[in-house]
């Protein structure tokens, strides 16, 4: 997902600053390829010092900042009564808590600016019950929150903040999907199929882009109409 | 460094100035909301031009905003967390 979105942002002109723990090989290509427009610095989504400090460095190297993709999850499924105070705590501290560090941080360069554009990525998850995944929907509903109460708040300023909920897609967090779950959700889905990340990356740059210049507060879900 | 007043003060003026406020003079004891009429979202612009300027912000640890009530709170608030070490 992170790495569609960076090739889809790339694509349409933007530049584009990234952190994850370790370096990809699409990480490493976009360096060499890409260095100009493109920033990647190593980095734990749980270090809420680490950043701030990323962000300082994005706003020195190319003295704004003008979009924000919150993308940072982990997922721990099972039964909350089976789950670990570790496992929690990883999921309120990736999926919310540091995405509001990181919002904060970059909100305040775009207040500068009075100008900016901010993308949760929530999930279905926080629209639709499922079972095994109480914690990731609650920490994914409450980025739908974050971005209507954050929509209020930044408007006035010119700063837009919206939400995406991507439906299931072939990711790390669907591959140990057993083979017939998979196979109900596509049956469910009105576009017959799973997501593909860049069905996420297209609507995320959308928001982002000008012609969505008078949209915000809302969450668009990406779905294939599974949740309709 | 630089002086903490003088950016303060500065950047107070350029907010005043975009909400069409005047601001024919400051002194440390001006409230900022009662004397100035700085409203809550003046209050982050403010804050976000002097992270800016001074690259530092106070109230992520040091002071909680509601304890900010003059310029003269604000400019001890900045000197304070630049005073901190990094």
């Amino acid at each position: 997902m992170g790495a569609a979105l960076v090739q889809a942002l790339l694509d349409a002109g933007w530049r584009v600053a990234t952190f994850s723990r370790q370096p990809t090989p699409f990480i490493e290509r976009c360096r060499q390829q890409r260095d100009g427009a493109f920033d990647w610095q190593a980095l734990e989504a749980a270090d809420f010092d680490g950043l701030r400090g990323w962000v300082a460095h994005v706003r020195d190297r190319w003295d704004r900042i003008d979009a924000l993709v919150n993308n940072s999850a982990v997922s721990r499924e099972g039964r909350l009564t089976l789950q670990s105070t570790d496992d929690i705590h990883a999921l309120l501290t990736v999926n919310l808590e540091s995405v509001i560090h990181l919002t904060r941080a970059a909100a305040q360069t775009m207040l500068h600016q009075r100008h900016g554009a901010i993308v949760n990525i929530s999930s279905v998850n926080a629209l639709r019950g499922h079972t095994g995944v109480a914690v990731y929907s609650a920490t994914k509903a409450a980025l739908d929150g974050l971005t209507r109460s954050l929509a209020r708040e930044l408007g006035p300023s010119g700063i837009r903040v919206n939400s995406v909920a991507p439906g299931y897609f072939a990711s790390a967090l669907t591959e140990g999907m057993p083979e017939e779950q998979r196979k109900q959700i596509v049956r469910r889905t009105p576009l017959g199929r799973l997501a593909e990340a860049e069905d996420i990356a297209g609507v995320v740059r959308f928001l982002l882009s000008d012609e969505a210049r008078f949209v915000t507060g809302q969450t668009l879900v990406v779905d294939g109409g599974l949740t309709c | 460094m630089e002086n903490v007043q003088t950016a303060v003060v500065e950047e107070l003026q350029q907010v005043a100035e975009l909400r069409g406020l005047s601001l024919p003079s400051t002194s440390a004891r001006q409230h900022l909301i009662d004397d100035l009429g700085l409203k809550s979202l003046d209050l982050a612009h403010l804050v976000a031009a002097l992270e800016r300027r001074l690259r530092v912000d106070p109230f992520i640890k040091h002071v909680p905003i509601t304890q900010i009530r003059t310029i003269g709170d604000l400019c001890a608030a900045y000197t304070c967390a630049l005073s901190e070490p990094k």
